[in-house]
């Protein structure tokens, strides 16, 4: 007990200490690097709160695919350390941290006012009278996972907990513990039966975002020279154009063309 | 066992740094890893409220997987639309996007 709670202290304190260091650091790529230093210690305390498969997400996406991101972006960027913090302006400097820590102090206030602040998340009296409905949710749960989960793997070990009780996963007694809460038999099982449309959903976000972020940051055809270009309408996110030499590039030179006849008659008239 | 009050205050302490980077830093880049690091803040709370109710245990998991998702898909995007602005105006100072100004 003493030393789980000795590891969240370590793990806690190193990930705070490297958020402001990121927060205070010159260089980006030394920011992206404490950033990373962040994510690993969030995923020690993923596997300390029991969530193994989201401290395994954690690394791989966020260590691993997001500030990898981030790194290649500073590399093709090339970007520089930026002014240190005392040289920035005192909106910035002065109402910044200010804002943080009035809203450090609202969540702290909640924290400590509410019932559950220190006793465990135990006995939190609002929510015993929705017990029923959560135990027949368990209930509903602990019937999909003996459907689903071999209860024994090759070597015998029960998934989690002791083997009290056969029949019932341990872990998902209500009176107990969560001892397979993490498990990812079980999380899966959950995300294909409940979370199916929002899964489905998250799927189309992120072919969406791949499709945006390729049209976005493709870079501009060599049409400098048209008139319709798109840096000229609007210098800021220009959505590429058709392709030159493309029929419907054509086509809109040809309407562009009709377009300043009809214009400069206009002017001729008057 | 470790009360769940504690990670609400990592988890605020989190965000709030967050929060502070974000209306300090000036750097896009920057900018952006801070928000990273407020969404994963929320990421500990929502996981230590799965696991400090009994019942209902794979919510809290779900949505966290959820969020994930959608920080990969935002970090795509975003950057996406940094490496444009940087083309466009050369440079990534929040300062200077001020298209819409004038």
């Amino acid at each position: 007990m003493v030393l789980e709670q000795l590891i969240f202290f370590v793990l806690a304190g190193v990930a705070t200490l490297s958020s402001i260091g990121m927060v205070l650091m010159k260089d980006p790529v030394h920011a992206a690097l404490l950033l990373v230093f962040t994510f690993f210690n969030l995923a020690g305390l993923y596997i300390l709160l029991g969530a193994e498969f989201i401290a395994a997400l954690q690394v791989l996406v966020y260590a691993g695919a997001i500030v990898v991101l981030f790194l290649f972006i500073m590399m093709l960027l090339q970007v520089r350390p930026g002014p240190s913090l005392n040289r920035l302006r005192f909106f910035q400097t002065g109402f910044g941290p200010v804002l943080a820590l009035l809203f450090l102090a609202e969540v702290l206030v909640v924290v400590f006012a509410s019932g559950f602040a220190l006793n465990g998340g135990k006995g939190f009296a609002p929510f015993d009278e929705n017990n029923k409905q959560a135990q027949q949710m368990a209930a509903s749960v602990k019937y999909v996972v003996e459907t689903a989960v071999p209860l024994k793997d090759a070597s015998g070990n029960t998934v989690g907990g002791s083997a009290a009780n056969p029949g019932i996963l341990p872990g998902l007694n209500t009176d107990k513990e969560p001892v397979t809460a993490g498990h990812p038999a079980l999380l899966g099982k959950e995300l294909y039966s409940t979370y199916l449309y929002p899964f489905e959903i998250a799927s189309l976000i992120l072919l969406i975002a791949a499709i945006g972020a390729i049209v976005i940051a493709r870079r501009q055809l060599s049409n400098d020279n048209e008139d319709d270009s798109p840096s000229k309408i609007g210098r800021g996110i220009s959505l590429a154009g058709p392709i030159p030499g493309s029929p419907q590039d054509l086509e809109t030179k040809k309407e562009d063309r009709l377009l300043e006849a009809a214009e400069r008659k206009l002017v001729m008239k008057k | 066992m470790i009360p769940v009050a504690w990670y609400l205050i990592l988890s605020g302490v989190l965000f709030a740094v967050g929060l502070a980077g974000v209306l300090v830093r000036r750097n896009v880049l920057v900018i952006f890893m801070c928000v990273e690091l407020m969404m994963n803040a929320v990421n500990i709370s929502l996981v230590a409220f799965a696991r400090s109710f009994t019942g209902v245990r794979f919510a809290g998991d779900a949505f966290v997987i959820f969020i994930i998702t959608v920080a990969a898909a935002e970090a795509a995007v975003g950057l996406a639309i940094i490496v444009s602005m940087a083309r466009q105006n050369d440079s990534i100072d929040a300062d200077q996007i001020d298209l819409l100004k004038d």
